[in-house]
């Protein structure tokens, strides 16, 4: 995806909450949708099941104003946790400029997350788009939980964050550590502007 | 050529919908996506890609409907080169089941497909069982559950 | 004594962001070419951001890359001790030449000059001198020239006459590079966010982020437990310097929008503007290659960036292209290659027209004629020395006997064995021969210096592979000629490059010399060519023969060959008369006729003689035979003739 357009002086950013079921990823978009100002942000739209489980996606977008020259405007996704639902999840993927990685800090749900990250790989892969260089970001959330139920941050990162990308711990149902998320991505994602620019 | 059901109440309508409209691949599914009862699949791979694809479709085209205040498409047909494929909902006791219909353009055709499927239709909502509630589907079953799904209409 | 550069300094330790680009940019090129870009560096910055760094990087860069140079680096105040030193020693002029041969010079900390009138007079005497000689100075201060308390005017506008940089305090970015270079190389591991986390921390300069980085090392080395994040923060008392996002939440939403919306505007300004610094960077380092790179300024005052890499690129293959016309050019005339159309990529055209120019108008000096091929020349006893030699010289060209010198009578043959030699030098692959008379060689010289385009001329004679000149006796009482040949002869035996020469009597002989080339001359071989003996004729007259196209008369042969001659040229001149008597009295040429040209015997025995009657033949006083009957002496008028032939 074109991420700077010079012409029409615009910057757009499509920025997808990955992980796997449960997690938290519509919970963050949910928490982002509300702090934002309504003049910044567009309707969110969730394509979900009746249990409100994701079935295709959850899309906000939200509009930064000028910045620079430059109209900016993020656009946030979930994509469906389920195993099932991994045509869809590509569908979603495609054309991601950056991609926060909602992992469930449970101790349990460890192999979820592994299971989810190697989906994440696998996906980009058939995508064409190199796992490498993607901006990346990892939120351990839910780290609300008793104790006794999850694993710290350092433990995850341990399991989980071998490209040591950014982590943030989270509890995205009260709101921690959303917004710092989102910042952490969107710097990683704009800073690839500087890498190469085309007219 | 299979047919199998893992709701069996569908796999008589299902027998009788695929004989007369002489479909390639049938695909009996909740909204979510969920299998119910195939017919013409090969591999269990190929169900969930078009499971949980249709229901993304029946969402989206659900979701821009209601942002424009209209009821549900009610069906999405497209003629292909070789195929036509074929997208309906279905009411029945039991909820709303999407059927997926993919036919060869030289065995049937739209006209033969839509013909039947009304009758699906009918025979489903008859065949549904009124009692008992429908199935709650827990978190932690979730997935399991359709997995399971995949492994009855697949004899695993 | 100067402070040794500190190895652990160096461009390669360097970690290079925002703030620090630009002064590294110019210290680079400073260390490339030191002397010729920017002169003096003046780099200022609030302590501890790195300037020492920077300093010892520029004198290990350039240190590195020309082994020879003399390099100094020392603080001021080191300066200012070592020179009262020396003045209490009495050895203050000695420690001024010292100074004043230093290619490169680097001091530090230069704002303690203020209040000391009289180093600053000595540093401005220094800097004058260093300057002229085209060494290379670099500072360092605090501050800029003009914010130094008391400073002489004249030291300020010396300082502010190069380029003055100044280096910023680190960005986040840089921070946390700084952090993770410096923990890899101190082999500390940190958890994954603890470096970023003390990075957001506003440090004042890189000493104090160090510092910081320091305690951590230390700390994670006595605990057992590795330092996270939070205990990081806690260490360094950085708590209140990071605010933690739960009290930002507390406070309301607007807030937590509010600051993200703040973070992503700085973000997209740096990143839809990082093109400018680009080609800024760009921009210096070409013009500090003394390029003129206003194609690329230009690019600055769009508002869209253009196609910056490729604009980058371009320009850098044009300055590739001038680069290279400049070099072809300057090894055929030096002084064309100094214009400025070669350093103006906005000028590619021009500069290509110049050096093909340049190309076309530098022919290769005359070579051997084909009229002498070695293969033609008759040898013998005669002149068997020179032949052999002249062989060895063409096994080995330049190593055997150089120079090498035929002499000879006129017209024994020297140059024809000259310009045969020349030939064969000319066929080896790549071989440039100059084979020429020394007459031609003394013109093209005085044309040259009247043409001014003597570097053309020489350089000219400098590519050749091999140097041929016949009669070199000419260059007698010609001052100039012998001077530059003298150069020549020294170029040409270093670069053990064939010389030959002839001359009709031994080198030692000749008058109007230079002494010093008299003795080059006689420095290799001299080979004398005599009289041709019979030998030599007879074989000579059997090529002369064919050449002719006479029949091989072997009485002729052996007559011929038996008469005395002086030279070679002498033979053909021989031969000649007979064939002209030949044609002239319509008759072959054979061996009575020879006799009777030669010698001025009577006619020949098969001749009648006696009576008168005359064959028409008319004898003319000048030597030749005119036919009475071949001979028209009334033209009849055309007009005549014309009308005879209508009636």
């Amino acid at each position: 995806m074109s991420l700077v357009n010079f012409t029409t002086r615009e910057i757009t950013c499509k920025i997808v909450y990955y992980g796997p079921g449960r997690s938290g990823k519509t919970t963050n978009l949910h928490y982002i949708y509300g702090r934002v100002p309504e003049a910044r942000r567009g309707r969110m739209v969730s394509l979900a099941t009746q249990t409100d489980r994701t079935l295709f996606f959850d899309f906000l977008p939200i509009d930064l104003g000028q910045i620079s020259g430059f109209s900016t405007r993020f656009q946030l996704y979930t994509v469906p946790g389920q195993v099932y639902y991994n045509a869809t999840r590509r569908l979603v993927l495609q054309g991601a400029d950056g991609v926060v990685f909602v992992g469930d800090s449970q101790a349990r749900q460890l192999d979820e997350n592994v299971e989810s990250l190697q989906n994440l790989q696998s996906n980009l892969l058939e995508l064409g788009i190199d796992v490498r260089t993607l901006p990346l970001v990892m939120q351990y959330n839910k780290q609300d939980l008793p104790r006794e139920l999850i694993l710290e941050p350092a433990e995850l990162d341990d399991a989980l964050n071998f490209r040591a990308v950014p982590s943030l711990p989270a509890d995205a149902l009260h709101g921690r550590g959303v917004f710092e998320t989102l910042k952490a991505i969107s710097e990683l994602v704009l800073k690839r502007l500087s890498a190469g620019t085309t007219a | 050529m299979t047919t199998r059901a893992v709701e069996t109440w569908t796999l008589d309508p299902l027998k009788q919908f695929v004989g007369e409209a002489a479909a390639r691949l049938v695909l009996l599914m909740t909204p979510a996506g969920q299998v119910l009862a195939q017919h013409g699949f090969a591999r269990a791979l190929d169900v969930m890609s078009a499971a949980a694809l249709s229901s993304a479709i029946v969402a989206s085209t659900t979701e821009i409907a209601r942002q424009l205040g209209e009821p549900p498409f009610a069906a999405l047909t497209h003629q292909g080169e070789r195929h036509g494929i074929f997208l309906a909902n279905a009411p029945t006791h039991q909820g709303m089941v999407v059927v997926l219909v993919v036919y060869d353009l030289d065995v049937s055709s739209i006209g033969l497909v839509q013909l039947f499927f009304e009758q699906l239709r009918t025979e489903l909502h008859a065949a549904s069982p009124k009692t008992g509630v429908p199935k709650q589907v827990l978190a932690a079953d979730f997935e399991r559950q359709l997995s399971d799904s995949l492994d009855t209409l697949f004899g695993r | 004594m100067t402070t040794a550069l500190n190895p652990r300094l160096s461009f390669e330790t360097c970690v290079v962001g925002a703030a620090n680009r630009l002064a590294v940019t110019a210290g680079r090129a400073v260390a490339e070419n030191p002397g010729t870009v920017y002169n003096p560096l003046f780099v200022y910055s609030v302590s501890g951001l790195g300037k020492t760094h920077l300093l010892m990087a520029i004198g290990q860069s350039a240190k590195k890359l020309f082994p020879n140079l003399n390099i100094e680096y020392l603080s001021l105040d080191e300066y200012v001790e070592a020179f009262h030193a020396a003045v209490a020693a009495g050895q203050g002029d000695a420690f001024r030449r010292r100074f004043q041969n230093v290619d490169v010079l680097l001091i530090d900390d230069v704002q303690f000059l203020t209040n000391r009138k009289e180093m600053q007079a000595e540093l401005l005497r220094l800097i004058e001198a260093l300057q002229s000689g085209g060494h290379q100075i670099v500072l360092t201060s605090d501050r800029p020239p003009a914010e130094i308390a008391d400073l002489d005017e004249r030291l300020i506008s010396r300082f502010s006459g190069g380029l003055v940089v100044d280096i910023g305090v680190p960005d986040y970015e840089t921070r946390v590079a700084i952090l993770r270079r410096k923990s890899e190389e101190r082999g500390a591991n940190f958890q994954p966010g603890v470096l970023e986390t003390v990075a957001t921390a506003e440090f004042p300069n890189v000493r104090e982020l160090m510092g910081a980085l320091n305690r951590m090392v230390a700390y994670q080395a006595v605990n057992d437990t590795p330092l996270n994040a939070e205990g990081a923060k806690q260490l360094l008392g950085l708590e209140r310097a990071v605010a933690p996002p739960a009290a930002a939440r507390v406070a309301g939403s607007a807030d937590e929008f509010g600051s993200f919306l703040d973070d992503v505007t700085a973000t997209v300004g740096k990143a839809v503007e990082a093109w400018r610094a680009r080609v800024a960077e760009a921009i210096l380092r070409w013009e500090g290659e003394g390029y003129r790179t206003h194609r690329l300024e230009v690019l600055l005052e769009r508002d869209t960036p253009p196609a910056v890499d490729a604009e980058i690129a371009a320009f850098a293959r044009d300055v590739e292209r001038l680069r290279t016309l400049e070099n072809e050019v300057a090894a055929l005339d030096p002084q064309a290659a100094g214009q400025s159309l070669f350093r103006d990529p906005e000028r590619m055209t021009e500069a290509e027209a110049a050096a093909s120019q340049v190309l076309v108008g530098s022919a290769p000096p005359h070579g051997p004629s084909a009229a002498f091929p070695l293969a033609n020349y008759a040898t013998g006893a005669a002149n068997q020395v020179a032949v052999t030699a002249a062989r060895a010289v063409l096994e080995q060209p330049g190593k055997r006997y150089n120079p090498l010198v035929f002499i000879g009578k006129s017209g024994s043959g020297k140059t024809h064995l000259l310009h045969g030699v020349g030939l064969e030098l000319a066929k080896q692959p790549g071989a440039v021969v100059a084979c020429l008379s020394t007459q031609t060689f003394i013109d093209e010289l005085i044309t040259s210096i009247n043409g001014n385009r003597v570097e053309w001329w020489r350089a000219r004679y400098r590519r050749a592979t091999a140097l041929l000149l016949d009669d070199i006796h000419l260059v007698a009482g010609k001052d100039r000629t012998q001077e530059e040949l003298f150069n020549l002869f020294n170029l040409f035996l270093d670069q053990e490059r064939q010389l030959l020469f002839t001359a009709p009597v031994h080198p030692s002989k000749l008058t109007g010399m230079e002494a010093r080339l008299i003795s080059r001359l006689g420095g290799g071989l001299v080979a004398e060519i005599m009289e041709p003996d019979r030998e030599i004729r007879r074989a000579m007259l059997e090529r002369l023969f064919v050449t002719h196209q006479l029949n091989r008369d072997s009485a002729l042969l052996e007559y011929l060959a038996d008469r005395p001659v002086d030279s070679v040229r002498g033979l053909q001149g021989l031969l000649q008369r007979v064939i002209g008597a030949a044609a002239a009295q319509d008759q072959s040429v054979s061996v009575g006729l020879a006799r009777a040209v030669l010698e001025g015997h009577e006619r020949e025995p098969n001749r009648k003689s006696g009576a008168l009657r005359t064959s028409g033949l008319v004898v003319s006083s000048l030597g030749g035979i005119r036919s009475r009957e071949k001979m028209v002496w009334d033209w009849p008028a055309p007009a005549d003739r014309l009308i005879e032939e209508l009636h």
